[in-house]
């Protein structure tokens, strides 16, 4: 053992921890693994109070070069910053994958077989129609929605020519109808009869 | 094995697609089952361990006829039911005082187990009590070469990590970062495997401490951490041990197509350990090329001419190649 920490007192234990086997670290997990040996004979002997203390020296040392490890990770602090951060406050640190591969649940999912009708679409290559996309596109040209079809659609082509009212090119947006026709005079005959 | 129904509402739906395999799991669920026989000092341990299992256990209170090492079809009925795959089994018995039975499932079958006798046992009442959130993330240290060279300390390490250390997250928030469960087991690796008797194999010693940092004396700025125990405090010696079967391990141990890795294509490092990048470059087109620019080089307007000419007149003769075949089959 080469641990130089347990002899010290307690209250000035240092943040730096020595192992002679460097020690293992599954951040994703946040353990240690240890491989160092044991003292056998602190383990095998009957004072109970100094095998706690010396398990505690060891948990202590390993917490140590856990929460090192661990406040090296790169920090994200505050905000709404996505992932599974549910809080607004507080400081994160961004955990790696875990290394040590523990066995599933359940099996891996297997995707379900095609239909026919799949099998036979993917065979021509036939597409599934794209739902709920509407009748509205953006027209870059215009800057704006317009629809796909119809009235004002975008499949409409622009008249090329126009046939020119003579009356609002002369009169500048004079009402074309004269006074007497319509509705009106027609009413009027009525009731002379 | 229960019958396979088809959902009738949504709700029920929902359910059961929480419980169908996934690619990202869901959080281990784990039981705390009693035997016919489980004295008070089984159940208060079962019900410690439970209290850093929450919210993920339930407590089972009844009494059940269950001998897990030989039959173990209740326990994997249990497991279906509740879809959880953790199980303890607390039983006392002469022969075997204070044990507890660790169990593990995949697709609802026993994938292994192991039996911890209590040798030693602090209940966490006894210690000062230090609230821990629950749901907190426990740090792991395994110390002792042995939970790396013999199988079934292997196996007890690999349970351990299974059963405590809760959701899996990617983000961590540091105040998260409360206790420390840790597992030592003196004696090396040299122990003899598969010796059938485990009563020589050494203790395993449980842990639980809180922990408290300080600001540390020196400059640096990782603070000094300091820990309490808050128990429960167990010397477990191992007992029977049923070892997972290869082809049932081989399943359970597979990992999805979508998370694993990518091999990255084209970045390599080299002996010196600098990156080395392979870039592919297309085909270049030559006749683009722009060569030095002089007057006899450049394409004339006639040239240009006679070229389009050149076009329209292999043009007229495909035409006219096929204006006779068309006419032919409108008179057939």
């Amino acid at each position: 053992m080469s641990d130089s920490t347990s002899t010290q007192s307690v209250g000035s234990r240092p943040v730096t921890v020595e192992r002679a086997v460097p020690v293992t670290y599954d951040l994703g997990n946040l353990a240690v693994f240890d491989t160092n040996m044991m003292d056998p004979e602190i383990m095998s002997s009957a004072d109970e109070a100094k095998r706690e203390e010396y398990l505690w020296s060891l948990a202590r040392d390993s917490a140590q070069m856990l929460v090192n490890h661990v406040l090296a990770l790169p920090v994200v602090t505050g905000g709404r910053t996505g992932g599974d951060v549910k809080h607004n406050d507080g400081v994160f640190v961004k955990l790696p994958d875990p290394t040590t591969q523990l066995p599933r649940e359940k099996p891996v999912p297997v995707p379900k077989p095609l239909t026919k009708w799949e099998k036979f679409a993917k065979q021509k290559g036939i597409t599934p129609k794209a739902r709920n996309s509407g009748n509205q596109v953006y027209d870059e040209a215009k800057g704006e929605w317009v629809k796909k079809w119809g009235y004002k659609g975008k499949n409409q082509e622009e008249p090329w020519l126009v046939e020119v009212d003579e009356n609002t090119e002369n009169g500048g947006g004079e009402k074309s109808r004269k006074s007497g026709s319509g509705n009106k005079s027609k009413r009027a005959k009525r009731s002379s009869k | 094995m229960m019958r396979i129904v088809k959902p009738k509402n949504a709700r029920s739906k929902r359910a059961m697609e929480n419980r169908a395999s996934k690619v990202i799991e869901n959080t281990k669920k784990a039981l705390t089952v009693r035997g016919s026989t489980c004295g008070i000092l089984v159940q208060n341990a079962m019900a410690d361990i439970a209290a850093y299992k929450q919210p993920d256990v339930k407590k089972f209170q009844k009494k059940n006829e269950i001998h897990p090492f030989e039959d173990v079809s209740s326990l994997e009925f249990f497991s279906q039911k509740n879809d959880a795959s953790l199980i303890i089994f607390g039983s006392t018995s002469k022969k075997r005082p204070n044990t507890l039975t660790w169990l593990r499932t995949f697709n609802y079958q026993v994938l292994d187990m192991f039996e911890l006798k209590i040798l030693n046992y602090k209940t966490m009442s006894d210690f000062k009590t230090l609230a821990i959130n629950i749901g907190m993330k426990p740090m792991f240290s395994f110390v002792g070469p042995i939970f790396d060279s013999h199988p079934h300390y292997q196996m007890v390490k690999s349970m351990f990590l299974d059963f405590f250390r809760g959701e899996q997250i990617s983000m961590l928030d540091l105040a998260g970062l409360q206790y420390i469960i840790s597992v030592t087991a003196s004696g090396d690796g040299n122990i003899s495997v598969y010796s059938g008797d485990t009563s020589n194999l050494p203790p395993i010693n449980f842990r639980v401490y809180k922990i408290k940092t300080y600001k540390s004396t020196t400059q640096s700025k990782v603070p000094r951490v300091e820990l309490e125990e808050i128990g429960p405090r167990f010397d477990f010696q191992l007992g029977r041990v049923r070892e997972a079967d290869p082809d049932m391990q081989k399943q359970a141990m597979r990992i999805p197509k979508e998370l694993q890795p990518k091999a990255k294509k084209n970045v390599e490092t080299d002996l010196l350990g600098d990156k080395v990048a392979t870039i592919h470059v297309g085909k270049q087109d030559l006749m683009k090329l722009q060569t030095r620019k002089m007057k006899g080089l450049k394409k004339r307007r006639k040239d240009e001419f006679e070229e389009q000419g050149n076009d329209e007149f292999e043009d007229v003769i495909v035409s006219d190649e096929e204006q006779p075949k068309k006419k032919k089959r409108q008179i057939k």
